[in-house]
């Protein structure tokens, strides 16, 4: 482990900081967890109180309720599995595809000098700098010239090269010395096996990091597939959720607990997956 | 170990990569192979037309924000099947929450591509589609069948030049509803409220005998104001679609509810509307006890306050006096045809039977509470006093009767390309500056009116 | 394997390949015409050519300086919290006192999981304008004080708005910053002990320029989040327009006028001078920074 040791203290010194540390992340982690505690409470009452009185942490035997989730789960004909599938297959092929090419893209960034390089990297900026809400009218337009309607791949291709992520990577590769590059060469790799083979697997950090960005992009990406998907059955749980949110789907019970459940499996997912990404964060670069 | 599941990962990652590269390599080949494979069904569809005329049913897609109106559309379309074996339809029912339809059908209609066959359109998104070169079919050739039995102004809401662009969901005649339960333990007979200044009396009583409010002050939205600009027949836009906003008739709409205000007679409830959840959770909690909407609010009431079946009583408005338009439509739904559709004119057809003819204006009360724009429906007592009706069984006055009651003094309020911006700016701004800031309504009203002359087009 | 492609002078290009091509399909012709609808009047079937008119009428629309006001508000605000904050914490979380951080740091991630829908309509929530609500009782019974009119007023919705989104994105930026951290080499560290450095001028002097690349890439996508901040408002009045327009902004009027009023003419408009603003912001900052430099090592 990489871990350093940020201070010189003795044992006793070290245990009472431990302590500080640890009520101090106490004190903020319940903070942070209150919206999801105050959510996921509130899916067990009954309805009407919620929106009468807003979110509180108040329950009691009178107002617990299952039937928000048992409507959920039963009731109408609603697709909500249909969508979670599809929305974790979007979000796993989109997530790998974006990492490895913006990866890809920023390595050339980080590592090469060539004409025209600080031209494109200002594309790149100007890419993910402008609101694409107003790019998506004419977007749209191509996609649907291309065919590409009412397909997964019109929805992930105009951002498979993600302008952040490609800066991201860029600007992590920088703190990574030059000479496992020129080591590299010297040992007679090719220049994308100097990527493949001795870069990426340093990069274990950022991917861990940008992964978790852009799985989350897609898994909430909304406007973009609302607008390129036009077959119910393709449609991903944002989209299927928000159609039980508008002024006149006036389904509070659904609302609340179709809420819960687009962060639940997540949650699961995260925490058994924590590991890898705490670990893939907390591994030394230099030392592969 | 490190190694070999980074190694995996990459795998997968190349794969992924290639399988990428390969689809696009197989959509860019078989591309040119589509164009004769398409063009050949076309060829050949009408010869299977005639073939099979009866058999093969016409699929429509329908979009609507209402679940409801989609089961309905659905559950008619076997009524119309049987009684039209010759042209057949089957319904693709779409659901989009209310936001999402109208930016997705726009953004449709602009690509030109995508455009469902027939749409449900709400008055509040109606002026985005009126600009510019309308994509609606004019439906005003299919109904001349009803037409002598349908009420026109709400026809005139949807027209354009001429053309009726969409069929109404029903007229949304507005009227008052009181929570009986509340103002008798106030001591306050509502049937004795015709006036503004009955009304006024009735805010004073309530307010002394019960310390809550009775009514509340609308600062979201532009029902109440609409209600009193309508009561005396003012339009909220002129001709032209321009604001006309600072007029006698609204300053005196304006400072009716700014003097309850004043006189601390009027709630502010959360959110500054009654049709938003926050909203009608105050009606529902009995926070006030009147509110003024169209009669497609009873749905609201009967779906979502159950607790309040029986106490809850529909009223003409009161008016100002006896010159006083008594009601006016407001809000609502339209369904559309899209002209450049394939099968544009079954459609129509189809949308105007089940909406417009009797069966169908029938079967939307029956199902929505919607008041009826074809008028025989108010003619038939089975169903209006229909004793199993959902919604006769929840109010303790018939919706009918009111609606004879205030018909013959129904005003109409146009939605033209502006409105949207209107209430746009009334909502954000307007009420905000007048009745929580206080400050003086002539001089709002004149730069609302002078900011929205300079916005408009 | 050894063929041309392979020199130094040619494998620059084929990295960033991908991203000029997407570029080339997907982002020339929609910025290009973003620009030339900015000139126009575009209506469904019926375009016009109107000159500046769209950008006149810009400097007339009242609500622009109000969108413009949060939206600055908003940006400064959510610099000075979603740098410096997650910065520390990373540092402490990364401690060797510190006891299972891998804990801590899962519940600091977490609301990063949850969508702007569902947090939008939580918070809404959480701060409703009822005695009642979550947040309001808490005042009410801790401090005594009066309910608050959240998402009525200013400065409460201000705060709102800010609360909700260093909530979601403090646990993102700890992300970062954390491997940002575990990329500086450990001999550094211990090259700076044997210095006889202490634990302020390790973080000053070796942390700190070790992180600056971090630390310029938070800067350019958080000026660029504040400044396009848009779904959050939305949420929070549930799509309609705020009082007073206290929720509105830049990216938020784009959208009213763009798609809701279907003025997509003016939209493009305001789409590119937030463009402009934003990338020169950006490119001066990464100047002064020296994020723009070549690579120095």
């Amino acid at each position: 482990m990489s871990k350093f040791s940020f201070s010189r203290l003795k044992p006793g010194e070290h245990r009472i900081t431990g302590v500080l540390l640890v009520l101090f992340f106490t004190a903020l982690g319940v903070i942070v967890l209150l919206p999801f505690i105050s959510i996921v409470v509130t899916s067990l009452k009954d309805s009407g109180m919620v929106i009468r009185n807003g979110f509180n942490l108040n329950i009691s035997a009178e107002t617990f309720t299952l039937e928000n989730y048992k409507y959920l789960f039963t009731g109408g004909d609603h697709n909500y599995f249909i969508w979670f599938r599809n929305s974790i297959f979007l979000t796993v092929v989109q997530t790998a595809l974006t990492l490895f090419i913006s990866s890809w893209v920023g390595y050339g960034f980080a590592f090469y000098e060539f004409k025209g390089k600080t031209l494109i990297f200002i594309c790149v900026l100007i890419v993910m700098m402008i609101p694409f809400e107003i790019l998506m009218l004419p977007m749209y337009r191509e996609i649907i010239a291309m065919k590409l309607n009412n397909t997964y791949l019109g929805i992930m291709l105009p951002f498979l090269a993600h302008p952040i992520a490609i800066f991201f990577f860029r600007q992590f590769l920088q703190s990574i010395p030059k000479e496992i590059v020129d080591a590299g060469r010297i040992d007679g790799c090719s220049e994308y096996g100097i990527f493949l083979r001795l870069i990426m697997p340093i990069m274990k950090p950022a991917f861990a990091a940008m992964g978790i960005y852009i799985g989350m992009m897609s898994w909430n990406n909304f406007i973009w597939p609302l607008l390129v998907l036009t077959d119910t059955k393709m449609f991903t749980l944002p989209i299927g959720l928000t159609s039980l949110m508008g002024p006149y789907g006036n389904n509070y019970m659904l609302l609340i607990s179709g809420a819960v459940m687009t962060i639940l499996p997540i949650m699961v997912l995260f925490f058994i997956a924590q590991r890898f990404f705490i670990e893939g964060m907390s591994t030394g670069s230099v030392k592969g | 170990m490190k190694k070999g599941s980074l190694l995996s990962i990459l795998t997968v990652l190349v794969m992924l990569s290639t399988l990428l590269i390969g689809c696009a390599q197989a959509a860019a080949t078989e591309a040119p192979a589509e164009v004769p494979a398409t063009e050949a069904v076309a060829t050949e569809a009408p010869a299977t037309e005639a073939a099979a005329t009866a058999a093969e049913p016409v699929e429509l897609e329908v979009w609507s924000f209402i679940q409801q109106h989609l089961d309905y559309f659905v559950e008619m379309s076997a009524i119309w099947n049987e009684a039209n074996p010759d042209k057949p339809v089957k319904i693709v029912p779409v659901f989009y929450d209310w936001a999402s339809l109208h930016d997705k059908l726009f953004a449709a209609q602009l690509a030109g591509a995508g455009v469902p066959d027939i749409a449900d359109v709400e008055m509040g998104k109606w002026p985005m589609f009126m600009n510019g070169e309308v994509q609606f079919l004019d439906l005003n050739p299919y109904i001349t069948e009803y037409a002598q039995d349908l009420v026109t102004p709400i026809l005139d809401m949807v027209s354009k030049d001429g053309n009726l662009y969409a069929a109404p969901s029903h007229v949304g005649a507005t009227v008052m509803y009181y929570n009986t339960e509340l103002l008798e333990a106030a001591g306050i007979d509502y049937t004795t409220i015709k006036t503004w200044d009955d009304f006024e009396a009735a805010l004073k009583t309530y307010k002394e005998a019960t310390g809550n409010y009775m009514f509340y002050c609308e600062t979201y939205g532009a029902y109440q104001f609409n209600v009193l600009m309508s009561e005396l027949g003012a339009t909220l836009i002129d001709e032209k679609g321009m604001p006309t906003l600072n007029g006698p008739e609204a300053l005196k709409s304006v400072e009716l509810i700014n003097k309850w205000v004043e006189e601390d007679l009027l709630a502010f409830i959360p959110t500054g509307n009654a049709d938003t959840p926050e909203g009608k959770a105050a009606v529902a909690n009995g926070d006030i006890a009147a509110v003024a909407y169209p009669l497609w609010y009873m749905g609201r009431f009967t779906d979502e306050m159950p607790d309040l079946a029986g106490k809850i009583a529909i009223a003409p408005l009161p008016v100002f006096d006896a010159n006083s338009y008594k009601s006016v439509g407001l809000g609502g739904t339209g369904t559309t045809v899209d002209k450049n559709s394939e099968n544009a004119a079954l459609a129509a057809e189809f949308v105007v039977w089940v909406k417009l003819s009797p069966e169908g204006s029938a079967g939307l009360w029956k199902l929505l509470g919607f008041d009826p724009v074809n008028i025989q429906v108010a003619n038939d007592t089975s169903i209006t006093t229909d004793p199993e009706n959902k919604f006769l069984k929840y109010f303790s006055s018939n919706p009918f009767e009111v609606l004879a009651s205030v018909s013959d003094k129904m005003f109409t309020q146009k939605t033209m390309q502006n409105s949207g911006i209107i209430n746009d700016y009334l909502s954000a701004t307007t009420w905000n500056r007048i009745f929580v800031d206080k400050e003086d309504p002539q001089t709002v009203l004149d730069e609302t009116q002078a900011e929205l002359l300079s916005q408009s087009k | 394997m050894k063929i041309k492609i392979n020199s130094q002078k040619v494998a620059p290009y084929i990295f960033v390949l991908p991203f000029v091509l997407i570029f080339l399909v997907f982002f020339v012709y929609s910025i290009g015409s973003t620009i030339v609808m900015s000139f126009q009047s575009v209506k469904i079937g019926d375009i016009q050519f109107i000159g500046l008119d769209n950008y006149r009428m810009l400097l007339n629309n009242s609500d622009f300086p109000i969108a413009i006001r949060n939206t600055l508000i908003y940006t400064v605000l959510t610099l000075l919290l979603l740098i410096p904050f997650p910065l520390t914490f990373a540092v402490m979380l990364n401690s060797k006192s510190m006891r299972a951080s891998g804990l801590y740091r899962a519940a600091l991630f977490m609301p990063l999981l949850c969508s702007v829908v569902v947090a939008g309509l939580t918070f809404r929530f959480m701060f409703n304008e009822t005695n009642a609500s979550l947040v309001n009782s808490v005042i009410i019974n801790l401090f005594g004080g009066e309910k608050v009119r959240w998402l009525s007023l200013q400065w409460p919705a201000m705060i709102v708005m800010v609360t909700l989104a260093s909530w979601r994105w403090t646990g993102i930026n700890i992300i970062y910053f954390l491997s940002g951290l575990n990329s500086i080499p450990v001999e550094l560290y211990e090259a700076c002990e044997i210095d006889g450095a202490n634990t302020w001028q390790r973080f000053r002097y070796l942390t700190i320029p070790m992180l600056k690349p971090t630390i310029i890439y938070l800067l350019t996508i958080s000026i660029y989040g504040g400044l396009a901040m848009f779904a959050e408002s939305q949420m929070l009045w549930a799509g309609k327009s705020s009082p007073h327009n206290i929720g509105l902004t830049i990216v938020g009027l784009i959208y009213k006028n763009g798609i809701s009023q279907g003025q997509l003419g003016l939209a493009s408009a305001i789409g590119l001078i937030l463009l402009v603003v934003v990338l020169s912001t950006n490119l001066v900052q990464l100047k002064l920074t020296g994020g723009l430099k070549k690579e120095s090592k």
